[in-house]
């Protein structure tokens, strides 16, 4: 079996040579491929029973079956490199040569040494692990001192356990025992890879000859060698051939079928496998939200196109592309629960110094205990926890809506308010805004409420009576689309602000330094699509400005001043990496002036003294009128609607489950809950959105000191994420519109959407005979999506014979014995 | 600690357990004990039924009352893993404090079939008393093995997007299922080959045994010995109370160690039905997972260490079952197969973060020295 499994290995050898070498040594490769095919063709064609018998033996079967476990376990036993990224051979042949090893190394010896370094590190660990295990205490070079100093450890651990009992009393039983526990093993686990280190630089070369000789004789990729796939190929044939032994009729006899379903699923699985092995491409595409890409990265080396592959080539193939149309992680609602106390200056530390402070993942109706003491509560318990959390509600996808009421007498904070709708054109929009002094009204401070179907603006201000409102309707507003304010980024030298006008041209000084502004141009809502040619191009909203909602504004500018020669970039309101606010040593910063940008109506509603609220467009003092609560007056193709007004307001937040709202729809979550202490109950919402404040709770504790608890909820960004999902639409070529002619006079391709789907790990989504599923994402990019892309003909003969394989151990092993056993009944 | 928390049922299963493996010992000795009540009732001339019949029915209802507590363990166990699953929200199959009291709730059942698919409860006299204390040592296993589990990380993990599928209860529980009834084979297997050798050494001149195999037996012995403080157990622990036992037996028991006779007949057959039942679920595990590898990466079989160690596993039991279906083994040569697969179940299911291949292995989830963690560091500091 074993020569079998060499003979491959060497006519494969001998195969790729003479395909891939050159000149003489190519014929010198056939020749010898040839004749190491020969004894195997002279033994077909001569002695055919001869092979049959072969095949046919139990011996050889079993002893295959050996000998392919004994490549598994040789596998196992030795560090595999991964399939998807192989030892680079170039990398390698660096590493081998000392004189080029002192070169600047490329990407690929990079590569290499990582693997060289992860092969090392897996064999000492597993070297350490057995020689422990067999009685040995020191590895070979590693000095007594980094061996594992059990008292050390026992010291370390006795001054935990010291406040053991306190934190068991504080987080409960589970908290403490998990705290030990991984203190124990961290401890342990430190002295370990010290002396597994040790060993490690004290053996180096050893583990390097035995890499590069692993690499030679395939070692480190047991399960794509040539041998190991002989060893299958053989196990195949001795199955097909020890299946239909004895007649095809005998596997239709009852007591045969459990047998014959079994055998043929472990050949369908091969049959599929290998199949799958010849015509598999596998990699991955990375893309962005909105990026289409017509090909994708083979881990294998280079990059393959994606053609539609009919199965059995019944029809033709057609290119298409894939569009990323959305991406989200979800990560995990945690609440923290952090203990904390106050120094006599106020200050404020974690109560219990922890590397990790507790956490507890919420869902609804989940009851938290904390600092257990004596009964407080006449429950006849003898001891239960004296602070109590109740999670009542939950909204994994909330949205905080604010809610008008009349401050209470005294209430801190309370001012003049007014919540407003306007409705119509499909959209209505909704806020509750404040009655501010004309004088100090800045709309960057007090944005106004926007309605995109109208173009209608609308903000509150404050009045004497009448006449006073009707002047500031008279005032005119200023002509700009929002300011746009340049420095430098260490914040010295001091910046200039401008005002955004698209078209306008402005010298402004900046540290000492003259620079030149031209705005290009300026939109409410910028959109960047990726082009044929692969560029990023701003797509642009056919509807006029004052139409449009400003839901990411961004402003074009062209720079000109020392260092930078008429640079053209986009600015955005919305840039949260301030490199990329950055152009030519200036850093740029752009707010839009929705009150004063293009709209097609403003209106002001006024509060006066005596709680009246009137409301009158800008420019039309003539239209100024009362506007009671509930009531609404006509705007042309909308309605303005007061809900409701207060001259002493005061706003709560409460919050709203988002229903109808995808996944890809980004929002933060939502808690209310309700702590018992013996000091009473109390409900409170908590906002996991960022920046969101805490909340915090005080009691007295068992030991009759206070206690200071803040409360907080996140998304969990330390973990795994709950769950990564792709939107993906798969784009073909189509003939454009008759209109669009190329310059041949053809009609011009455009990529039109063929379908769509959803990816998720654990539910791929195919096309064109590729599987697409969910690979990666990166934390720090939001909108980046690794998508894996496999095409292999195989799977579904693989499947089959799964299902086959344990239907077959089912009916042998279960329904067959219960069958015979009642006829032997 | 809530009355009907994970961690109390667990404690409460310990104790049950260990409490049954304490009965089924006693169980075992008084069954030992019988044949020399009835040579003291013969010697004494006194009646069979009058001398032994009042104990023996003590014996019998204390080897149901040995399954009833079996019963009892499966039934709390199962009870701790429902709870838990209240408590983390997914199916406790994630961290070794999860899974291995999986394992455990599989054994007791494992237990409670086997006694009678094996006929465990048809036996009487002696042999009664050896398949008691081959219940007692799974009890008593058992416990110790929940006991270890008390000491490991109990917080519960949020599940990573991978293990979110249908297939995680299904494929897990039927793996856990087909080890543990598999170590259960072994533990047979071990049992019958530690006796064979006491017999060898005790009696040889009764009954042969080839030096080869006695030289195999106790080398064998002394392979789990590196696998830590469990391994000592099932190795030179299993072969030293075998030995207790047999020499025992040839020391007071009037027909010496004849009544294992009927043991070594029958242990082929014996541990051929624990594999029946156990392998049909190692098959389910396997193929399970090459779905949920289908599904979740589009590659049925990604050759991960995990994947292949199972796989060996599998082919252990493949070649043992051809063997015995095609080439007619029987007997020992076939139940040293059984040895060494057990022995790789075990490697695989506890022994797997040590290999070299695992270091990369995309199923370290329950592997919690994949990121060391230290809690109270700087307390401790």
């Amino acid at each position: 079996m074993a020569v079998l499994a060499l003979w491959v290995e060497l006519a494969a050898w001998l195969a790729g040579s003479a395909r891939s070498a050159g000149g003489p040594d190519r014929w010198l490769y056939a020749i010898g491929f040839f004749f190491t095919l020969f004894p195997v063709l002279a033994l077909v064609v001569y002695r055919w029973p001869l092979v049959f018998d072969l095949f046919r033996s139990v011996r050889v079967g079993v002893v295959n079956l050996i000998f392919v476990g004994l490549g598994a376990i040789g596998g196992v036993l030795w560090h595999q490199e991964d399939p998807n990224h192989p030892l680079p051979p170039d990398g390698m042949a660096v590493l081998l040569d000392p004189q080029r090893r002192s070169e600047k190394w490329t990407p690929a010896t990079q590569a290499a040494w990582r693997q060289f370094d992860e092969f090392r590190n897996a064999h000492a660990y597993f070297t350490y692990k057995l020689l422990h295990g067999l009685g040995f205490h020191l590895l070979p070079g590693a000095s007594p001192e980094c061996t594992v100093d059990e008292a050390a450890i026992q010291r370390q651990l006795d001054l935990l356990r010291e406040r053991l009992p306190e934190l068991r009393d504080r987080f409960g039983e589970e908290f403490a025992a998990g705290l030990e526990a991984n203190s124990a093993r961290g401890l342990r686990t430190r002295a370990q890879l010290a002396e597994i280190g040790a060993f490690e630089r004290s053996t180096g070369d050893f583990w390097w000859t035995l890499f590069v000789w692993s690499d030679r004789l395939d070692l480190i990729r047991v399960y794509r060698s040539e041998w190991y796939a002989a060893l299958w190929a053989i196990l195949f044939f001795g199955v097909l051939s020890n299946t239909f032994r004895g007649g095809w009729r005998r596997l239709l006899r009852p007591a045969k079928w459990g047998f014959a379903i079994t055998h043929a699923g472990v050949l369908l699985v091969v049959v599929g496998a290998f199949w799958g092995r010849l015509a598999e491409e596998r990699g991955m595409v990375e893309l962005h939200v909105g990026e289409t890409q017509g090909a994708f990265q083979l881990y294998r080396g280079g990059v393959a196109p994606f053609r539609t592959r009919p199965p059995l080539g019944l029809s033709e193939e057609r290119p298409f592309a894939l569009r990323l149309d959305g991406f989200r992680a979800d990560y995990f609602d945690v609440l923290d629960v952090l203990y904390a106390r106050q120094d006599a200056q106020g200050a404020l530390d974690f109560e219990f110094p922890l590397d990790r402070q507790p956490k507890e993942r919420l869902y609804p109706g989940q009851r938290l205990n904390y600092d257990y003491g004596p009964a407080w509560s006449g429950s006849g318990r003898e001891r239960e926890p004296w602070l109590r959390l109740e999670v009542l509600e939950l909204y994994p996808k909330a949205e905080i809506r604010s809610r008008l009421r009349p401050a209470a007498p005294g209430e801190e904070g309370a001012r003049p308010m007014s919540q407003i709708v306007v409705r119509g054109g499909g959209a209505d929009a909704e806020r509750i805004l404040t009655h501010v002094s004309a004088t100090e009204f800045d709309p960057l401070f007090e944005p106004p409420l926007v309605h995109g179907p109208s173009g209608t603006r609308v903000r509150c201000a404050l009045a004497g009576d009448a006449d006073e409102a009707r002047r500031v309707l008279a005032q005119a507003v200023p002509s700009r689309y929002g300011r746009l304010r340049l420095s430098v980024p260490d914040g010295a030298g001091g910046g200039a602000t401008v005002d955004v006008l698209p078209g306008e041209r402005r010298q402004v000084e900046v540290a000492g330094a003259t620079y030149e502004v031209e705005i290009l141009s300026a939109v409410p809502r910028l959109r960047l699509e990726s082009r044929p040619d692969g560029t990023m191009g701003a797509v642009t909203d056919t509807r006029p400005v004052e139409r449009q909602v400003p839901d990411n504004p961004a402003v074009r500018v062209r720079l000109t001043g020392p260092g930078v020669a008429g640079k053209e970039s986009w600015v955005l309101e919305q840039e949260f990496h301030p490199e990329a606010r950055r152009i030519g040593g200036l850093e740029l910063e752009f707010a839009w002036d929705r009150w004063s940008a293009p709209a097609a109506q403003r209106w002001i509603l006024f509060q006066l003294p005596d709680g009246s609220v009137w409301s009158g467009l800008v420019g039309d003092p003539g239209s100024l009128q009362p506007l009671s609560p509930g009531t609404g007056r006509s705007l042309g193709d909308a309605d303005l609607v007061l809900v409701q007004s207060s001259s002493r307001g005061s706003v709560d937040q409460v919050p709203v489950e988002l229903a109808g709202v995808d996944f890809f729809y980004p929002a933060a979550p939502a808690a209310r809950l309700r702590a018992t202490t013996p000091e009473g109950q109390r409900e409170f919402i908590l906002n996991g959105a960022e920046g969101s404040p805490p909340e915090i709770l005080r009691y007295a504790g068992p030991d009759g000191r206070e206690r200071l608890v803040f409360l907080r909820l996140r998304e969990d960004l330390d973990d795994l994420p709950l769950e990564w999902r792709s939107k993906l639409t798969v784009l073909e070529e189509r003939p454009g519109p008759a209109g669009e002619a190329g310059a041949a006079g053809a009609r011009r391709p455009r990529l039109e959407p063929v379908s769509s789907g959803e990816i998720r790990v654990n539910d791929y989504f195919v096309h064109g005979g590729y599987r697409f599923f969910q690979t990666n994402a990166d934390a720090r990019d939001p909108t980046y999506s690794g998508v894996g892309v496999v095409y292999d003909p195989g799977i579904e003969t693989v499947l089959l014979g799964l299902y086959m394989l344990a239907g077959g151990v089912v009916a042998v092993f279960i329904v067959r014995p219960l069958l015979t056993r009642g006829k032997e009944a | 600690m809530e009355a009907f928390s994970y961690r109390s049922l667990l404690y409460l299963t310990m104790d049950l357990s260990f409490a049954a493996g304490l009965l089924g010992v006693l169980t075992t000795v008084g069954w030992f004990l019988t044949p020399l009540l009835r040579r003291r009732a013969a010697a004494a001339g006194a009646g069979d039924l009058e001398v032994v019949g009042r104990p023996m029915v003590g014996l019998r209802a204390g080897s149901w009352l040995l399954l009833a507590l079996v019963a009892l363990c499966f039934a709390v166990n199962l009870g701790a893993q429902f709870a838990r699953y209240a408590e983390v929200r997914h199916w406790p199959a994630q961290t070794m404090y999860e899974v291995i009291p999986l394992g455990t709730t599989a054994c007791f059942l494992s237990v409670v079939v086997l006694y009678f698919v094996l006929g465990l409860h048809r036996l009487q006299g002696v042999s009664r008393g050896f398949g008691d204390k081959f219940v007692a040592i799974i009890l008593l296993g058992c416990g110790a093995t929940i006991r270890y589990v008390l000491t490991l990380d109990p917080s519960g993990r949020p599940l990573p997007p991978a293990l979110q599928s249908y297939w995680f209860p299904t494929h897990i529980s039927a793996y856990v299922f087909g080890y543990f009834t598999l170590f259960i084979a072994t533990l047979a297997t071990w049992l019958f080959f530690a006796f064979r050798f006491w017999r060898g050494v005790l009696r040889p001149a009764e009954h042969s045994v080839p030096r080869k195999l006695l030289l195999s037996i106790g080398l064998f012995a002394l392979v789990p010995v590196p696998f830590g403080w469990m391994g000592a157990l099932m190795g030179p622990g299993i072969l030293a109370l075998t030995g207790a036992i047999a020499l025992f037996s040839v020391r007071f028991l009037p027909q010496g160690l004849r009544w294992f006779d009927a043991w070594e007949a029958g242990a082929d057959t014996f541990t051929w039905k624990i594999f029946m039942v156990g392998f049909p679920f190692l098959t389910a595990g396997l193929v399970q997972g090459a779905l949920w590898a289908q599904e979740a990466w589009a590659t049925y079989w990604g050759w991960d260490s995990k994947e292949v160690s199972a796989l060996i596993s599998w082919l252990f039991y493949a070649v043992y079952l051809h063997l015995r279906y095609v080439a007619g083994w029987r007997g020992e040569r076939c139940m040293w197969i059984l040895l060494f697969g057990g022995l790789s179940v075990y490697i695989t299911f506890q022994l797997f973060g040590d290999l070299p291949a695992s270091q990369s292995s995309l199923h370290r989830y329950t592997d919690s020295e994949v990121v060391p963690a230290e809690g109270l560091m700087r307390v401790s500091e």
